[in-house]
């Protein structure tokens, strides 16, 4: 990890940091967990609308299927999104950084031994351990409850690439929303930045729907649907993506294509982080804050 | 603004004369006004550093010369009274600690008439010459009886295994903020509450206005049950949070007295004719126009006790409202609370931690420590009764022998030219003539231990009983 | 009453000031907020490529309910502009202190608490849902009688006032917890319940569902009720809706007042 790269001196002391702050992190969220337990529960509330919901369109069109989708197929995409949103969704992330550039608390990062960058994915690896023990009860009940919504699960390779995909999901959000936070060494107000990208990504992520509904909007261009073009967007990875790979819905070729791009946005977006951090310490020390 | 002996006897005011050069004077402090209180003849109750040193010279050099030269007093009728510290240290606001009252007048030496001084503990009724303001037992505006409040706090454990284990069982236990207080406060005191962090005193004030609800026991403020909070009664009182802005952040302090004037009914005329005084009082009429974030802490605490008097509130609550502030900043705030408290015989009870605000404001002092009331009283009598000993600093013409200053047996600090010793109360008397006839002495000052010391002591020797309290 | 009023213009001038004195971020958040609201109309447009109807022989056609959409639109930007900031920083003040000081004043605690702040900008949301409801009205198949326009603004207030009063419970939940972070998300889902007409909760599941969100916590009839009374033909099934949704804002802001005297009663202040 970053924290390795910088104290090389000692290989197990950077391991010794990071283990130190991954637990003070796991502390701090126990602390809360009466709105962590809370929050869970209140998560799949609005699958439950959007079960119904779907099911009443089902209802009412005299179609078998929408996308390609049955209304099972829907139930079950819905839920795991809730899954992949659980590992790529970073609340409250780059408002934090922001406010740390904006407060001056990011200047301990300019002073103490500690990467800052390494230091929020520890503690947002951390939050995500924590949020998982307290969600695994819930989770798990909600999955067996609907287990009828399911298909037979997919074959060995799809359930690893729906791993893969999940962890890069998660690399993906942080690095994403990190980069996002940076830039708040520039503009004095994110906030507004951050709730625009929210919208863009709760559209586009798949969180709302699957992505598949948009194959039958047209972009303008012969042959390119607006599906097409938002599969070379970074913003389906961190939600649609992973549920369409245990559904089956994206196999073969067009799944490693898939993984690759969602890797490739993963080095983007680290990079950018990292080029973001670099100039906004060297504009904040510039500036002084 | 007058802000030293109130209406006392301006217009008896006599000539001073300097002390004779040269010659040391065991009163540190002169005094200096003259007037007369009638009433205040034949009240006894000696003030120790006065009385001691008058008398002593007094003995010494036989009535009549020697109180003139060493209590500095040149033309005194019978019932003058006289009061200690300069005009300097009163300008600092400093307190009145005591005045002497002349009993015994001697008028052969024509104008250099002199007299025998009985000195006695300074009170607030000194202060008022109008006898309805005395405050009397059956004008109580705050009466608290066993008044207790217990909060159940869980525990936060430490390390990832307690935590965990915390997220099924919580441990928590009561803790008693407040325990059993018993307090009366008459109209018209400027009364301190005192003690370290921790001890309750915000607790009772919350309890006091009516913000929280007690455990057990009773209070009532102007009348009223507080955390009734009937609305005649939260019209009559304000609350000032020195750590908590209660003015609109982003907008002109005008805007938030407009507000109060809606929410406190206050009259048209009366508001503006308020608000005017106040602002004048503090000189603040340019800033209530300009965004309270836009302000130094100071001027937005002074704004915000403009807002908190607007309504003309009978009691006035103050949480450290001097929190931060710097030097001049306080100052202001001094004269401006003491101002306004007299005028308006305000009732107004005060946490602080700095001392200052307590030596400049508060006639009566509360120190409460571990939800206990462990003193009440004049601010005076906590020097008398929780000080062993005087701080006496001498100053030489150069840097005197050591032994020779240690031999007189009192632990001694030297600095350079300087001296200070620490002198049992008891034997100051005695050891200060002997003292000053030593060699090159210059100057000397005899001074009180300096009020924080007092009050750090008084903690500490508290939680000192708590510790062995505990472990027994 | 007229002191009240007063106070709650002052109010407004003020929040209304500070809105024009960072105008950048006023504009900021209308846009952001109208940009929320057109990603939710572009995902309804989107099941309406797909499907005539939501729920077969329900009448939620695209127009009516797209005035159902309307009239949610109206009802929350209302709750928004009116009590949600407020609420929302009462947890704030509640974890600062600062409740303290409201506490102190001779006001009725309820009143400075649910209003002393208001968002302008979520009442862009409520002028679009204005324009929306007039042009989906316009489109229906039928045209609603006078008597549909008469008690439409009546059922619309119980709405607010049913909402208020849930506003008001959550803001006694985090005077009680004495910190809830999680006030706004509750409220997102909570009033989520709200936002699809009633007849999709059917089913073994949806039948008690439908249930539960009508008579015990009443968030079904929050926009329900009115979007009946105006998007589907008036008969006399709809005065049913009306009564209930008359009881339902009466009790909910009469139970919300008792539990927040409750909440305030035990108040413990932040220990400073």
């Amino acid at each position: 990890m970053s924290d390795a790269a910088a104290m090389p001196a000692k290989p197990f002391q950077g391991l010794r940091t990071w283990w130190t702050m991954l637990r003070i992190c796991l502390e701090e969220r126990l602390v809360y967990r009466g709105d962590f337990a809370l929050g869970t529960l209140m998560r799949f509330l609005p699958i439950v609308t959007q079960v119904f919901l779907w099911t009443a369109v089902f209802a009412a069109t005299s179609r078998s299927d929408i996308a390609g989708y049955s209304r099972n197929d829907i139930v079950a995409y819905y839920l795991l999104t809730m899954l992949t949103r659980a590992f790529s969704s970073m609340p409250g992330l780059a408002t934090g950084i922001a406010r740390s550039v904006r407060d001056g608390s990011v200047k301990k990062f300019l002073i103490q031994p500690v990467d800052y960058v390494g230091f929020l994915l520890a503690a947002r690896v951390a939050h995500k351990l924590v949020y998982y023990a307290v969600a695994a009860i819930p989770f798990a009940l909600v999955f067996f409850l609907c287990r009828g919504y399911f298909p037979p699960p997919p074959d060995a390779v799809t359930i690893a690439a729906f791993l893969l995909s999940l962890v890069l999901s998660f690399l993906l959000g942080f690095f994403m929303e990190a980069a996002l936070g940076m830039l708040g060494f520039w503009f004095m107000e994110v906030s507004s930045i951050v709730f625009g990208y929210m919208l863009v990504q709760y559209l586009l992520s798949g969180h709302m729907f699957p992505i598949d509904l948009l194959r039958t909007v047209p972009t303008g261009v012969a042959g390119v649907s607006l599906a097409d073009v938002v599969h070379w967007l970074p913003f389906e990875y961190t939600a649609y993506f992973s549920s369409a790979v245990w559904l089956g819905k994206v196999q073969g070729r067009d799944l490693v294509a898939a993984l690759a791009i969602e890797a490739g946005w993963v080095v983007v977006m680290a990079v950018a982080c990292r080029i973001a951090w670099w100039r906004g310490t060297r504009r904040y020390s510039a500036f002084g804050g | 603004m007058r802000k030293d002996f109130g209406p006392l006897g301006e217009d008896h005011a006599i000539q001073i004369h300097d002390p004779p050069a040269g010659v040391g004077h065991p009163v540190h402090r002169q005094p200096q006004h003259v007037g007369r209180i009638p009433a205040l003849v034949g009240r006894v109750g000696v003030w120790k550093e006065l009385a001691d040193v008058a008398e002593g010279r007094c003995a010494e050099e036989g009535v009549g010369d020697g109180m003139e030269e060493h209590v500095g007093i040149a033309v005194a009728d019978r019932g003058t009274i006289v009061r200690d510290g300069d005009a300097a240290d009163h300008q600092r606001g400093a307190r009145t600690e005591a005045v002497g009252v002349v009993t015994e007048t001697d008028s052969k030496h024509g104008a250099h008439s002199s007299g025998d001084v009985t000195v006695f503990p300074y009170t607030p009724a000194m202060h008022n010459t109008d006898p309805a303001a005395e405050p009397t037992p059956d004008d109580t505006v705050i009466h608290v009886a066993r008044l207790a409040k217990e909060y159940r706090v869980f525990d936060k454990p430490e390390g990832l295994a307690a935590s965990i284990r915390g997220l099924f069982h919580r441990t928590s236990r009561v803790v008693e903020a407040v325990k059993g207080v018993d307090l009366d406060v008459g109209r018209g005191e400027f009364v301190a509450l005192l003690g370290p962090n921790g001890a309750g005193k915000t607790t009772l004030l919350k309890l006091l206005s009516g913000i929280i609800t007690p455990t057990r026991g009773t209070a009532t403020v102007l009348g009223h049950v507080p955390w009734e909070r009937a609305d005649d009664f939260r019209r009559r009182f304000a609350l000032v949070m020195g750590q908590r802005n209660q003015l609109w952040w982003d907008l002109p302090a005008a805007e938030s007295f407009r507000l109060h004037q809606e929410i406190y009914r206050i009259e048209p005329a009366r508001f503006e004719k308020t608000r005017d005084e106040l602002v004048d009082m503090l000189d603040v009429r340019r800033l209530i126009l300009q965004p309270v974030r836009e302000l130094s802490l100071g001027e937005r605490m002074k704004l915000e006790l403009v807002a908190a008097l607007l309504h003309e509130p009978e009691v006035l609550f103050l949480d450290e409202p001097t929190i931060g502030l710097d030097v001049v900043a306080q100052h202001t705030i001094h004269e401006f609370l003491r101002d306004v408290q007299r005028r308006r015989r305000m009732t107004v009870m005060l946490t602080t931690h700095y001392m200052k605000d307590v030596a400049a404001l508060c006639e009566r002092v509360v120190v409460i420590t571990r939800g206990d009331v462990l003193y009440d009283g004049s601010l005076a009598e906590i020097v008398d009764r929780f000080t062993s000993h005087k701080i006496v600093t001498l100053d030489f013409d150069e840097a005197p022998d050591r032994e020779r200053i240690e031999r007189f047996g009192f632990p001694c600090d030297f600095r350079g030219p300087q001296v200070i010793l620490r002198i049992d109360r008891s034997r100051i008397a005695d050891a200060l003539p002997v003292i000053l006839g030593s060699e090159g002495v210059r100057d000397v000052s005899v001074e009180d231990v300096p009020l924080e010391e007092i009050v750090a002591e008084l903690f500490r020797a508290d939680s000192r009983q708590a510790a062995a309290g505990a472990s027994s | 009453m007229t002191r009240y009023l007063a106070i709650f213009l002052t109010f407004a001038r003020a929040c209304l000031v500070r809105d024009m004195t960072f105008r950048a971020n006023f504009i900021l958040e209308c846009v952001t907020s109208l940009g929320w609201m057109s990603m939710n109309l572009a995902f309804y447009l989107l099941v309406f490529t797909y499907t005539p109807e939501i729920g077969k022989g329900t009448g939620w056609s695209k127009e009516p309910f797209f005035a159902f959409v309307a009239t949610g639109l109206i009802i929350n930007s209302v709750v928004q502009a009116f009590f949600m900031p407020s609420a929302e920083e009462l947890t704030e003040m509640v974890r600062t202190g600062g409740l303290d000081a409201v506490l102190v004043q001779p006001l009725d605690a309820q009143f400075l608490l649910s209003l002393h702040r208001v968002d302008f900008s979520s009442l862009a949301n409520g002028c679009v849902g204005l324009g929306l409801l007039a042009w989906a009205v316009a489109r229906m198949d039928h045209t609603p009688p006078p008597v549909a326009w008469l008690v439409y603004p009546l059922v619309v207030l119980c709405g607010i006032a049913i909402l208020y009063g849930m506003v008001i419970m959550l803001a006694a939940a985090t005077i009680h917890m004495g910190r809830n972070q999680s006030l706004y998300d509750f409220w997102f889902y909570l009033t989520n319940f709200s936002r699809y007409p009633a007849e999709i909760y059917a089913g073994p599941w949806g039948g008690p569902l439908r249930m539960l969100c009508t008579f015990v916590i009443p968030i079904l009839l929050v926009v329900n009720v009115p979007a009946r009374v105006i998007a589907q033909p008036f008969t006399g099934a709809a005065w049913g809706g009306v009564v209930a949704a008359v009881i339902a804002a009466i009790a909910s802001l009469v139970v919300s007042r008792f539990v927040f005297l409750r909440a305030l009663a035990r108040y413990r202040s932040a220990s400073s």
